[in-house]
C-alpha cells in the first residue's frame, strides 16, 4: 500500500471514534426535519400532515416563546458572566493561606441542574424554606428585607429561572476565567501604575485583554445550554413563557400526530439558532486574533 | 503497522456486527404468539406466565399509588402466580405517545405490558391501533362487574380492549381549622375567591386533575348554570357548534377570574403534585381530588392535617371509570392478562379501596359478589374526611364524552392561558 494510502487510513481510524456521533447527529437531524415538514409523522399510509414551520410562522405563541428564550439566555448568560468574572478576580487577589476557602465556589458546579432547581423551588419559594423561617420573625424590618429580597426570586417565574441558570453557571464561569488569571503575572498591573496609568486603563489594557476570550468562551456555553435547556424550565418556568424546549416537549408529547411537525420545526429553528450563534462567535474570535492582538 | 493495526481493528468490527446482528434475529425470532393468548383457556394463560415479568406503565405522580403498587400487588402476583412486577412511571398521553412512535418504527416487540388509561387516551390509543384485544372476555372476574356500567369509557366504546380498574369521583379538599363552611355550589366558590383573592388556584390542563376542574365548569355554563340538565346534550357525542357556543362563556369567565387566583393568575400549578404541596403549605385554600377518599389516604399518612375536610358541589361532581388495558406489542401479554386479573378480584379491589393504601373506589358490582366479600366492602371505614357513599353517589356526574375533554384543553391553553 502506497504512503499516502496508509496515511488516510491511519486518518480515517483516528476519527473512527467520531462516527457514532455522526451517524447519531446527521440521522436525527435529518429525521427531526422530515417529520418538521410534516413526513415521516405516522405510519398510516393515508395521514396527510400540514407542515410545521408554517404552524409556527402564524403562531404568535411561538414567537414569544422564542423571544423569551432568548431573553432568559442572554439574562443569564450576562450575570453568569459577569459574576463569575468578579468571582475570578476576587480569587485572585486571594491571599495565599484563604485560598483553599475560595474553593467553596466549586460546589454548584459538580451538583446537576435538576439539584439546584430543586434547592431554589424549596428554598426560594413564596412558603418555601427561608420564607418560613424569618416568617417566625413577624413584622420585624429583618423579615420585610428578607421577604422583599427573595420575592423576585419566588418560582414559578422568570427571576427564578435566571436565579438557578446563573447559580449554576457562574462557578463555571470562574473557572475558566481564573486559570487564564492565574498564569497572568500581577506585576504587570504593579508596573503600569508605577508608569501612571488609572484604574479603568489598568483594566482595559492589561486585565480584559486577558479574562475576556475565556469570558466569552464561557458566555457562549452558557447562553446555549441556557437556550435550549429543558430541566430548569421544567421545574421552574412559569405558566405563560414557555422555554422553547418546554413548549416542544408540550406539543410533541400532549398534543395529538398533527402537533408533531410543529414541535419538530421548533427544534430545527432552534438548532439553527445555535449554529448561527457559534457561527458568529467563531468569526468575531477570529477577528479578534487577527486584528487586535493575540492573547 | 498501522495496517495491521486496522486489519485487527477491522476484524473487531466485523465480529461486533456479526453478534448484534445475530442478536437482533434471535429477538425477532421471540416475537409474539398474540392469536394463541386469546384461543387459550385462562388456567393455561396463568400457567404460561408464571416466572415471567410484567411491566406496568402508569402515572407515578401520587406516592401512596406507587407504593401499593410496590408493596402490595408486587408481593401478591409473587407469590400467586410467580409474576415479577416493574412498575415504569409515565405520564398516560406519554405512554400512548411511546407507543405510537413505536408503532410507526413498526417495533413488534415494546417494552410495557399494561397501562392504566381512560379517556381520551383510550380513545386516542384505540383510534391509532395501538391496543391488544379484543381480549377482555378471557378476564374471569370481568364477570363481577355491571356490564352496562363499564362497557364505556368516557362515550367511547370499550369492545374487549380495556379492562375495567376502579372507580373515582371528582372532590374538592378543605381544612376546617381555616374555612367552617366549604362553598356548596359554583357561584358560591366563585363568591369565595374573589372575596379570598391569591388563596385558590387549580392544575392547569391537560394535568387530569386540572382539566376535570374546567370540565365542570363547562358543564355549569352548558345550560342555565344547572349542569345536572347541562350535560345531557354532550353524551350523543361531539358537537363542533355545541362547544363552541358553551365554551365562550366558560373562556370568558375564566379570563375575568384570573386576578384573584394565586399568583393573580400569573402562573399555574404545572400539575395535581403542585397544587397539593402549595395546599400542604397554607399557600392556598382548597385542593382538588379524582380520588373521593384522597384526602383521608393523606391525612393517615401525616401529610395532612387531621382537619382536613372534602366536599362536593350541589350541581354534582365528576364520575369517572378508569381502566387497565395490553399495548400492541406487549412481550408478555399473558402476564399482562393475568395482572389486569388480579387487578380486578375483590381481594386487590378491597385492599385499593383502603384509603391508606389508595381510596381508590371498586368497580366491582356489589350484588355480584358473595355475602362475605360484599359485607367486607360494605363495612369498610373510609375515615371521616371521606363524604358518605351516599352523598357521592347523589352528586354524581358522568364524564363527557373525549373528544370534549381535548376540545377544552386545546380551548383553555388558546383563550385562557395565552390570551392574557
Amino acid at each position: 500500500m502506497s504512503n499516502r494510502g496508509s496515511r488516510i487510513l491511519s486518518a480515517c481510524v483516528s476519527l473512527s471514534p467520531l462516527v457514532p456521533f455522526v451517524v447519531f447527529v446527521t440521522v436525527g437531524v435529518f429525521y427531526t426535519g422530515a417529520q418538521s415538514f410534516g413526513f415521516m409523522v405516522s405510519a398510516a399510509p393515508d395521514a396527510r400532515f400540514s407542515n410545521g414551520y408554517a404552524v409556527l410562522y402564524r403562531s404568535a405563541w411561538f414567537y414569544r416563546s422564542l423571544l423569551y428564550s432568548v431573553g432568559v439566555a442572554s439574562a443569564a448568560t450576562a450575570f453568569s458572566v459577569l459574576g463569575g468574572t468578579l468571582i475570578a478576580l476576587g480569587l485572585r487577589a486571594l491571599p495565599e493561606r484563604l485560598f483553599r476557602i475560595g474553593l467553596v465556589y466549586k460546589i454548584p458546579l459538580i451538583l446537576p441542574h435538576v439539584v439546584i432547581g430543586l434547592v431554589v423551588l424549596v428554598a426560594f419559594g413564596r412558603s418555601g424554606f427561608i420564607a418560613r423561617v424569618f416568617e417566625a420573625l413577624g413584622g420585624s424590618v429583618v423579615n420585610l428585607v428578607v421577604q422583599s429580597l427573595i420575592a423576585p426570586i419566588n418560582p414559578p417565574g422568570t427571576g427564578a429561572l435566571v436565579f438557578a441558570y446563573v447559580l449554576k453557571s457562574v462557578p463555571f464561569v470562574t473557572l475558566l476565567v481564573y486559570a487564564v488569571l492565574r498564569r497572568f503575572d500581577t506585576r504587570q498591573v504593579e508596573t503600569a501604575r508605577m508608569l501612571g496609568a488609572g484604574v479603568l486603563q489598568r483594566f482595559r489594557s492589561l486585565l480584559l485583554p486577558v479574562i475576556a476570550p475565556p469570558a466569552a468562551t464561557a458566555g457562549v456555553i452558557v447562553f446555549l445550554f441556557s437556550f435550549g435547556a429543558f430541566d430548569l424550565p421544567f421545574l421552574l418556568g412559569g405558566s405563560r413563557r414557555p422555554m422553547l424546549a418546554i413548549d416542544v416537549f408540550n406539543r410533541y408529547w400532549y398534543r395529538d400526530l398533527a402537533a408533531r411537525p410543529a414541535a419538530m420545526a421548533s427544534l430545527i429553528v432552534m438548532f439553527a439558532i445555535s449554529v448561527v450563534f457559534v457561527f458568529l462567535y467563531f468569526r468575531l474570535v477570529r477577528r479578534q486574533h487577527h486584528g487586535v492582538r493575540h492573547v | 503497522m498501522i495496517l495491521r493495526y486496522s486489519r485487527c481493528r477491522h476484524a473487531r468490527i466485523i465480529v461486533v456486527l456479526a453478534v448484534a446482528v445475530a442478536t437482533l434475529g434471535a429477538c425477532a425470532r421471540e416475537g409474539n404468539d398474540d392469536a394463541g393468548v386469546l384461543e387459550e383457556e385462562f388456567d393455561r394463560i396463568v400457567e404460561s406466565a408464571e416466572g415471567g415479568e410484567v411491566r406496568f406503565a402508569l402515572w407515578g405522580g401520587d406516592s401512596r399509588i406507587n407504593r401499593w403498587i410496590d408493596t402490595y400487588v408486587s408481593r401478591e402476583l409473587d407469590s400467586r402466580y410467580g409474576i415479577r412486577l416493574t412498575r415504569v412511571p409515565m405520564d398516560t398521553a406519554q405512554i400512548v405517545n411511546r407507543l405510537l412512535g413505536e408503532k410507526q418504527a413498526g417495533r413488534e416487540r415494546g417494552s410495557i405490558d399494561l397501562i392504566w388509561i381512560n379517556g381520551e387516551n383510550f380513545k386516542r390509543a384505540r383510534e391509532q391501533g395501538l391496543l391488544f384485544g379484543p381480549y377482555t372476555h378471557r378476564i374471569p372476574n370481568l364477570e363481577l362487574t355491571d356490564p352496562e356500567e363499564v362497557s364505556y369509557d368516557w362515550g367511547f366504546p370499550v369492545d374487549g380492549y380495556e379492562l375495567p380498574w376502579g372507580q373515582a369521583q371528582f372532590v374538592l379538599e378543605y381544612d376546617t381549622a381555616e374555612i367552617d363552611e366549604p362553598p356548596a355550589s359554583v357561584e358560591e366558590l366563585d363568591a369565595w375567591i374573589r372575596a379570598n383573592p391569591g388563596r385558590f388556584t387549580y392544575p392547569q390542563p391537560p394535568d387530569f386533575t386540572g382539566a376535570a376542574f374546567i370540565r365542570h365548569l363547562f358543564y355549569h355554563f352548558a345550560d342555565g348554570h344547572e349542569i345536572a340538565d347541562g350535560h345531557e346534550k354532550f353524551l350523543d357525542g361531539f358537537d363542533q357548534a355545541l362547544y363552541e357556543r358553551h365554551a365562550e362563556p366558560l373562556w370568558e369567565y375564566l379570563r375575568d377570574l384570573e386576578p384573584y387566583l394565586w399568583q393573580g393568575g400569573e402562573n399555574y400549578p404545572a400539575d395535581k403534585a403542585q397544587l397539593d404541596v402549595l395546599f400542604e403549605r397554607g399557600e392556598v385554600s382548597f385542593n382538588m381530588s379524582y380520588t373521593q377518599s384522597g384526602a383521608q389516604g393523606l391525612i393517615d399518612a401525616g401529610r395532612y392535617p387531621e382537619t382536613v375536610r372534602t366536599f362536593v358541589l350541589e350541581q354534582g361532581t365528576l364520575t369517572g371509570i378508569h381502566f387497565t388495558a395490553i399495548p400492541f406489542n406487549a412481550p408478555n401479554k399473558a402476564g399482562a392478562m393475568v395482572v389486569s386479573n388480579f387487578l380486578l378480584s375483590p381481594d386487590a379491589q378491597y385492599s385499593k379501596n383502603v384509603p391508606e393504601n389508595w381510596g381508590d373506589f371498586t368497580v366491582l358490582d356489589l350484588g355480584r359478589l358473595d355475602d362475605e366479600e360484599r359485607r367486607r366492602f360494605e363495612e369498610l371505614d373510609l375515615g371521616p374526611a371521606t363524604l358518605p357513599v351516599e352523598v357521592l353517589g347523589a352528586h354524581a356526574l358522568p364524564e363527557i364524552p373525549a373528544e370534549y375533554v381535548d376540545a377544552i384543553d386545546e380551548g383553555w391553553e388558546r383563550e385562557v392561558l395565552r390570551r392574557e
